[in-house]
């Protein structure tokens, strides 16, 4: 008999070039951009195969603005095309879950502004440079 | 001083520039109120964060401008609005996007109000 587990995003630490997002992010979600390939058939009986495609990995986050110096405004809008690394734990609280993404982002300066009296936010989607790898710490 | 102490405290300095208050400034639900004061209430909260003790992201409070229940509430709420507002505003640490009128239970008994929604950058 198995149990269910059902966990909740709470904890996360994400480090892009010097920075630690974690603290201001709100939102994050890392999509590794796997496109559907086309289906080949031949005429043979096993003559079926699905065509490669290129993956587009990207990186969303949303983030509370903080303005100070080397804050993660700061830094995009300081390393306008900049290949940065990054490097995110997810579940790093949890010892079996605890798992880990490398990869290297392309930084660009974040959209900035809204309306009035509302809470000045960052939402920005980076493209990874190669696919995420993978590991456990 | 948890966060929220510390935007409470700066929203009673901020309501006590406004002349008219007089430092009338309330925040026991059970205090008997009397002429032309300011409410103050606990705020909502919300956390957004993903850092570990990050603390709370978001703050609102609401702030009652009350004034005695008779012949001249009105006349006591207008002009006291907009300078409750430009001092809220003073802070850089609050903005106030709207104020509806009302009633308020305060020390039991009912007082015409106008209620200030003011949100707090943490």
């Amino acid at each position: 008999m198995g149990n269910l587990t059902a966990r909740r995003l709470k904890l996360l630490n994400l480090t892009i070039g010097t920075v630690s997002v974690e603290c201001q992010l709100s939102s994050w979600n890392l999509d590794p951009g796997i496109q559907d390939g086309d289906r080949l058939r031949s005429y043979c009986p096993d003559g079926v195969t699905i065509a490669e495609t290129d993956a587009e990995p990207t990186l969303q986050l949303k983030t509370y603005s903080k303005w100070v110096v080397g804050g993660f405004e700061d830094f995009c809008w300081n390393n306008r095309g900049v290949v940065a690394d990054f490097q995110l734990d997810h579940h790093p609280d949890i010892p079996a879950e605890h798992v880990r993404w490398n990869g290297q982002v392309l930084v660009q300066p974040a959209p900035v502004g809204g309306d009035r009296g509302d809470q000045e936010m960052t939402e920005i989607t980076f493209m990874c440079i190669d696919d995420p790898v993978f590991s456990r710490p | 001083m948890t966060q929220i102490e510390d935007a409470a405290a700066a929203l009673k300095a901020a309501l006590a520039t406004v002349e008219q208050l007089d430092g009338r400034i309330y925040e026991n639900p059970g205090a008997t109120v009397t002429g032309v004061s300011a409410v103050v209430t606990p705020p909502t909260l919300e956390w957004g964060s993903f850092g570990r003790g990050a603390g709370p992201t978001e703050a609102t409070f609401v702030v009652h401008l009350v004034v005695p229940f008779d012949e001249y509430a009105t006349d006591r709420l207008y002009p006291l609005v907009e300078p409750m507002r430009d001092a809220i505003e003073a802070d850089p640490l609050f903005t106030v996007a709207s104020a509806s009128p009302g009633l308020l239970q305060q020390g039991g008994t009912q007082l015409p109000t106008y209620a200030f929604t003011v949100d707090v950058g943490l």
